[in-house]
């Protein structure tokens, strides 16, 4: 088995040993007893997590959007029942994702993720040739059109990278047993892999 | 070529994102509205029901997902969708049950009780649990009742469980009845004290229902064994063992 890559934080705050930001746990608290202030200070800082989430779920910029506004007001009514000392971060995108994936529901829309523009990308260091970045748009291009072409279940469990989020943080947030959702990436990547093969020849 | 997970990261970086909305800014206002319940109404759902059941078709259409969707039928709120083969997890060894089968937290009979919005009720042929489970929101309320194996109880599978009895809020929708049984369908309508059920054997499967705001929610069956599952009052209830049916039965005509 693969170890698990670092999952390096899209949110880069000051972190206890925990894992978790100083003074979220103060905000959490704060929000539980109705500050909406606080809420609002968490919501601000989930954001960009909970929507690129809702985004990679649901393939559509307005379903994203609807997705997070409804989650964010069903989080914030479920706060009382949120665990006092529990990673905030993963129950808030459960809840999102769950949204997301009720609005995706009913509809067959292929989810069609694309990639920045080429002279966007960043590639560090002195500018690459034409030719080499030509060759690394294309592989990002394969590797990008092969997730999208996984099932929605393995597909789900891929974008655990582009989130960045761990194998625990992604069992949460997808309502699966750790035990499954390591399985099914392991399986995603077989067939991530398969299919980089043969378009490599 | 660089490690797969790496790459996956890297490329995690460069996908257009469209840019996030400002969330928090109209936040106060919505937090204010009452709850948005009335928005899955009958109609909306009806309307859900039709689009759900017309994408179905299309896949069906499809020969390479035909054998991926099997079917579809439903017992009021629930819909349960028949697949070929499921990878059932495999966790590591040592996991307790309740993790290796997703099944929540460990809690006492009494604190489930204290915990949830429903009476729990459950076989009485079959003693008190062993153990209980709790689920809590933010998605459902979901409580498994479990029975180790015993004498007259085998273990279903190698799940090292006995029987589960899982109790979860199902909205009662007449209307919402989907019925598109497969070829291979190992499943039969049944009365279940009085209520209509389902006794589904022989194959593992994933199903939705509808919670009580009648949203569609997901969920699997948890030893992919036997299972008789039923609406009763405002809950959804099943049994999952490995005993046939006419045990099974016998079993929740005890629920209590």
């Amino acid at each position: 088995m693969e170890p698990n890559p670092p999952a390096p934080r899209i949110d880069s705050q000051k972190h206890s040993v925990e894992g978790r930001p100083l003074e979220e746990l103060e905000l959490v608290e704060q929000a539980r007893a109705g500050g909406v202030n606080a809420y609002e200070q968490l919501v601000e800082r989930y954001s960009t997590l909970a929507f690129r989430t809702a985004y990679l779920i649901t393939g559509s910029e307005a379903d994203a959007q609807d997705a997070c506004q409804e989650a964010f007001v069903k989080a914030f009514r479920a706060l009382g029942r949120f665990r006092s000392g529990a990673p905030f971060r993963p129950w808030l995108l459960q809840i999102v994702a769950n949204e997301a994936r009720n609005q995706r529901r009913g509809s067959n829309r292929r989810v069609d993720l694309s990639l920045r523009v080429a002279d966007q990308l960043g590639t560090g260091g002195a500018a690459p040739s034409p030719e080499r970045l030509a060759e690394a748009t294309e592989e990002r291009d394969q590797l990008l059109r092969a997730v999208n072409s996984l099932r929605e279940e393995d597909r789900l469990v891929a974008c655990r990278y582009f989130l960045e989020l761990s194998s625990e943080e992604t069992a949460i947030a997808l309502r699966w047993p750790e035990g499954t959702v390591k399985s099914r990436l392991s399986r995603a990547l077989d067939r991530l892999r398969e299919r980089l093969g043969g378009q490599h020849g | 070529m660089a490690d797969l997970q790496e790459r996956l990261l890297t490329l995690g970086l460069e996908i257009e994102y469209p840019r996030t909305p400002n969330f928090a800014a109209s936040l106060e206002a919505r937090l204010a509205e009452p709850a948005r319940r009335e928005r899955f109404d009958t109609r909306r759902l009806a309307i859900a029901a039709a689009v759900f059941i017309v994408a179905v078709g299309a896949l069906l259409a499809i020969p390479t997902t035909r054998n991926a969707i099997a079917g579809f039928f439903g017992i009021k709120g629930v819909i349960i969708q028949r697949v070929p083969s499921f990878q059932s997890p495999r966790p590591p060894s040592g996991a307790t049950v309740g993790e290796r089968l997703g099944l929540g937290r460990q809690v006492t009979l009494p604190e489930a009780q204290a915990t949830v919005p429903y009476g729990i009720s459950y076989p009485q042929a079959l003693g008190t649990p062993d153990a209980v489970f709790l689920i809590e929101p933010p998605g459902q309320h979901a409580v498994t009742l479990v029975w180790w194996p015993r004498s007259g109880l085998p273990e279903a599978g190698h799940t090292g469980v006995g029987a589960l009895v899982i109790e979860v809020p199902g909205k009662v929708q007449s209307d919402f009845f989907l019925k598109m049984l497969g070829p291979d369908a190992a499943l039969e309508a049944v009365q279940v004290n009085s209520n209509p059920g389902y006794w589904i054997s022989g194959k593992p499967h994933g199903f939705f229902f509808l919670d009580p705001n009648g949203t569609p929610q997901e969920d699997t069956f948890r030893l992919a064994g036997n299972t008789l599952i039923w609406n009763q009052g405002s809950l959804t209830v099943r049994i999952e063992s490995a005993l046939d049916k006419d045990q099974t039965l016998g079993l929740a005509a005890t629920m209590q």
